[in-house]
């Protein structure tokens, strides 16, 4: 598909981060909408608490396990393909979920099939595909369809809280399923492209050179990591650090996701205020994302990085030592503009240092030690509470380990890896790498 | 609250449900519609955003042909 006249309009990377956007809106909000489906679940089939998050916790294990597998699949069959299939999957069964009748059901359709497929239409992959179409502002396109998942999630919790009370929830999960199906799923198989050149596209949508004709496709410029096989990037230090440093981001983002409001109750706050800072914290996500994708096209990305995870234990400080409400607001606002900026910077200084030919696979080995450390934070916080009485000592672990987090993200040597600092491959011409379409 | 019900809305886990019961009693306190406009009025904006960038698109290759 050649489209020579294509620069004379919006270039074709802002439609596919559209896409992207709407792909994690929908993916991520439906899934964050389970959430709202539990009280009516209990209620209908008698069912504990404790055995719907069993069905969550699996959700979460598979998801987390899967991102790997399915990255490996992206680089294998490009974003395109998967995105779609993913989306198809995970429409279906979520329209499936309304024939629940029995835990194991619910654990088969949502702890394993709709868990799995939503890693295919996750941060992971979409960050991928725009890694190919963006260069210069890689880290605002990336981190603006990181906030794409928070405002799904803003939009689809209180549609679906309705909707269940409307129409009841063995409906509300057929719409959720057909808006997958019928919205999202055509946006991505219609926008989504693996290969700028085969569009007549160039990254940024920068003029094609002079002397290179329409129509010819060139090859990426490989990053100075950019390896053959995924598994040789494990022999170099910087995905090492990234990967460790996503580890103590998923330590400390879960542990407070899970804690933070019996935490705030203890102080003195309401269930109400409690509830409320923490969303305040998670609306502040979407202001965070896209204010650090900006400065790091400008900045550079480790500092970014860096900072974040040291403001983030600076917040973890205050949360512990200062009193009362001062602390717990405190945190919720500091802490708030670091929640997801992690996961878009870290996406993107693994594009620019390991190239795009792996980058699904990277993205979802560094996902997988997100998902475990905040499985083994949730764990820890419970335990450690039972044993000391108080949320005390695991937070002050969790903060303390954001020290070590800051220091491996100072420690990456930007200016040496990332294709940005490198001199010749400061404006690639172009993108065939997960040449799918 | 149980631990793995939370709202981590950071890798898309589900949210937590009195989270989401203080967000609907917001709702309620601030517009006081009925559940199926609200139903009505967030659906149409989530179905608009696809809506609105194949429109934009549509148009965008329309002038583009013209020109």
């Amino acid at each position: 598909m050649e489209r020579s006249t294509a620069r004379k309009g919006i270039f074709y990377g802002w439609f596919v981060l559209a896409a992207g956007f709407f792909v994690l809106f929908m993916a991520t909000g439906a899934r964050n909408g389970f959430g709202v489906f539990i009280v009516p679940l209990t209620e209908e089939f008698g069912w504990s608490r404790g055995a719907l998050s069993f069905a969550i916790a699996v959700g979460w294990g598979v998801n987390g396990l899967s991102q790997p597998f399915i990255g490996r699949l992206y680089d294998r069959f490009g974003g395109r393909a998967v995105i779609s299939i993913s989306l198809l999957i995970l429409g279906v069964s979520t329209i499936l979920l309304n024939r629940t009748t029995n835990l194991w059901f619910l654990i088969a359709v949502y702890g394993l099939i709709m868990s799995t497929a939503s890693s295919g239409a996750s941060l992971v992959t979409i960050h991928a595909v725009l890694a190919k179409w963006f260069y210069r502002r890689r880290g605002l396109v990336i981190s603006i369809s990181t906030a794409g998942g928070a405002a799904g999630s803003m939009i689809m919790a209180p549609f679906t809280t309705y909707m269940i009370l409307w129409a009841g929830w063995r409906v509300s999960w057929v719409v959720l399923g057909g808006f997958i199906l019928v919205l999202a799923l055509p946006l991505a198989f219609f926008f989504i492209r693996d290969n700028p050149s085969k569009m007549g596209e160039t990254p940024d949508g920068d003029d094609r050179p002079r002397d290179q004709a329409p129509g010819v496709t060139y090859d990426y410029p490989k990053a100075p990591l950019e390896r053959e096989k995924w598994q040789e990037s494990f022999s170099t230090p910087p995905i090492w650090q990234m990967t460790a440093a996503y580890f103590i981001c998923g330590v400390t983002t879960a542990i407070i996701s899970a804690h933070y409001v019996p935490f705030a109750i203890d102080r003195g706050a309401s269930p109400e205020m409690a509830a409320f800072a923490f969303g305040l914290m998670t609306g502040l996500n979407v202001v965070g994302v896209i204010t650090v994708g900006i400065l790091s096209d400008i900045f550079g990305r480790k500092y970014l990085l860096g900072i974040i995870y040291a403001t983030r234990g600076l917040a973890y400080a205050m949360l512990i030592l200062a009193p009362g409400m001062f602390g717990i607001w405190g945190f919720a606002v500091i802490a708030g503009f670091s929640w997801v900026a992690t996961a878009s910077l870290t996406s993107t200084l693994t594009a620019d240092i390991y190239g795009l030919r792996n980058l699904g696979t990277l993205g979802g080995v560094s996902t997988l030690s997100h998902q475990v450390g905040g499985a083994l934070s949730v764990l820890m916080g419970g335990v450690l509470y039972d044993v000391f009485g108080s949320y005390d000592v695991p937070f002050s672990i969790a903060g303390s380990l954001l020290l070590f987090a800051s220091i491996f993200a100072f420690s990456i040597q930007e200016k040496q890896y990332s294709s940005r600092y490198q001199t010749g491959l400061a404006r690639p011409a172009s993108a065939s790498a997960g040449d799918s379409d | 609250m149980l631990p793995l019900l939370a709202g981590l809305a950071h890798h898309s886990e589900p949210g937590d449900p009195e989270l989401m019961a203080w967000i609907k009693d917001r709702i309620d306190a601030l517009v006081g519609l009925e559940a199926e406009a609200i139903v009505i009025v967030l659906g149409a904006i989530i179905v608009m955003i696809p809506l609105a960038i194949m429109a934009l698109y549509v148009v965008q290759r329309a002038l583009q042909r013209r020109a």
